[in-house]
């Protein structure tokens, strides 16, 4: 795509016209501009797309054969071990990595942090995209899809912390996508929609903000489910909504700064100037809000320690592995983070939010799987299990990436808007 | 915007911090090659000892945990201070 948009001048779409004046057809937008055989051509030239395909090919006959079949013909799950890959990684890691929209909707929408547009509805995309597909997960790990609206609507357990999750996903999952679509509706010309949903606006921020508030910690919550299945070091009943929700703060603010750095790397162009130029700044101001939420989160962890009175397990192995787990995933990141502001280098606050990303997916499989039943056996995930995941997780990619080359989430719209 | 380094430093944020990073060093270290040392230190200071009654607890509760509590409020603005200097 890179040598077309060199090679043609009216390349990447930014407005509804072409330099003549012509108007571009929908058709034209989603082909970017191309005709089907140089967007067939560029495809199979990406040698991305070709390892998307191995993927794909692979995965989807095991999911199929995970409906067919059920759930045990492709994880090692048993009542032992009811969360595993899906729920661990997909859900419980995907959903903190997507706090970042309701942050960045805070910082610009309420706090009038206008200095932080250029990325703001990148980390909208990566909220929406994340809780979408943490409920794609989900979904493969239920089966029945048709069976969803019971626990919503049908047999109601309002005293259950999953009928809150429940609730809570899919009315921010909602509220996401009314914050998404103005850039859809630039993308199409439709500027009634885009006006009624600006009207809006500061409404959809404050529901964000409580929903996703409520339910980053009512996951942290389920885990009270099973106080003596996982190990006193991860589970605090008292802390726990604290610890997922605090975490999550850093966890999709360090998201951002993950994916905007793709996007600088791999799709420079379709960014405008006006978001390359700024990336370095709201890198470095996106890792001073992780900082704070770093020191405040390991705060609450000894807090929390010495609340349930753990310190006699820090001596043990488990022990070892939990301080093994703060200090590279939450204290390594930190001091880089500092690091990088205090040198005003955004190089090192990428490096330092890669950490922290890879660590909260670690906290939350440790939290689901390795900790779990810790006096018992390990379970090892099944190799379908794995292949669904890498899959699914797939699929969010290619996803990211088609919106991204279309929508104006990394560039302003020209035309009318 | 660019960043510079003001060389001039704030010593006591400076130092603070310098005594902190030891202190959390050497806990991470005594913690993870389980020395004996670390363990003595937890038994010296109340961190691990017999609770007989609800009194015992609320007395630990009141003790290490508030302790940990204000000096987090303490840490916290000197820690702010420290990441927001030298922006010029």
């Amino acid at each position: 795509m890179k040598l077309f948009t060199i090679n043609k001048q009216e390349l990447p779409i930014v407005d509804h016209f072409r330099p003549d004046g012509s108007k571009w057809t929908l058709k034209e937008k989603l082909l970017l501009g191309l005709t089907f055989q140089d967007y067939r051509k560029q495809f199979f030239r990406n040698p991305v797309n070709w390892v998307v395909i191995i993927i794909f090919l692979t995965g989807i006959p095991i999911i199929i054969e995970r409906y067919v079949y059920g759930l045990a013909s492709v994880t090692h799950s048993s009542n032992d071990y009811p969360w595993g890959l899906f729920l661990g990684f997909g859900l419980f890691g995907m959903v903190p990595l997507s706090a970042s929209g309701f942050l960045l909707g805070t910082t610009v929408e309420l706090f009038g942090r206008k200095d932080f547009h250029p990325i703001e509805r990148l980390a909208l995309l990566n909220g929406l995209l994340g809780y979408f597909f943490a409920v794609c997960f989900l979904l493969v790990d239920l089966g029945l899809p048709w069976r969803l609206p019971y626990p919503m609507f049908v047999s109601l357990g309002p005293a259950a912390v999953l009928f809150l999750v429940a609730w809570h996903v899919a009315t921010y999952l909602s509220v996401q996508i009314a914050e998404v679509l103005p850039s859809f509706f630039e993308w199409i010309g439709w500027l009634k929609g885009k006006k009624v949903i600006r009207g809006m606006v500061l409404g959809l921020t404050i529901a964000g903000i409580i929903l996703s508030t409520l339910h980053q910690g009512a996951l942290g919550a389920l885990f009270t489910y099973a106080p003596g299945k996982v190990h006193p070091l991860w589970l605090s009943a008292n802390f726990q909504w604290l610890h997922f929700f605090c975490s999550s703060i850093f966890g999709g603010l360090s998201m951002v700064i993950v994916v905007s750095t793709l996007c600088k790397k791999f799709l420079a162009w379709r960014c405008d100037d006006h978001f390359l130029v700024s990336l370095d700044r709201l890198t470095l101001g996106l890792a001073k809000g992780c900082v704070f939420a770093m020191i405040t989160y390991i705060a609450i962890k000894f807090a929390a320690i010495a609340h349930d009175k753990e310190w006699v397990y820090l001596l043990t192995g488990w022990g070892q592995y939990y301080l093994f787990e703060i200090s590279l995933a939450v204290l390594l990141p930190m001091m880089l983070y500092v690091l990088a502001i205090r040198k005003g280098n955004a190089t090192v606050a990428r490096v330092a939010a890669i950490f922290a990303v890879l660590g909260i997916l670690w906290n939350r499989i440790n939290t689901c799987l390795v900790c779990f039943n810790w006096y018992m056996y390990r379970e090892i995930p099944h190799w379908k299990e794995v292949a669904i995941t890498i899959t699914v997780y797939t699929a969010y990619i290619v996803t990211y990436r088609f919106i991204l080359y279309r929508l104006p989430i990394l560039y302003e719209w020209k035309g009318a808007k | 915007m660019k960043y510079e380094i003001n060389h001039q430093r704030d010593w006591i944020s400076f130092i603070l911090m310098i005594q902190i990073s030891i202190a959390v060093g050497m806990m991470l270290l005594g913690f993870i090659f389980q020395a004996e040392w670390a363990k003595n230190f937890m038994i010296g200071v109340g961190m691990i000892k017999p609770m007989h009654n609800q009194v015992d607890y609320y007395t630990y509760i009141k003790g290490i945990e508030y302790l940990l509590c204000v000096y987090y409020f303490m840490v916290f603005p000197v820690f702010y201070i420290f990441v927001n200097k030298k922006k010029q």
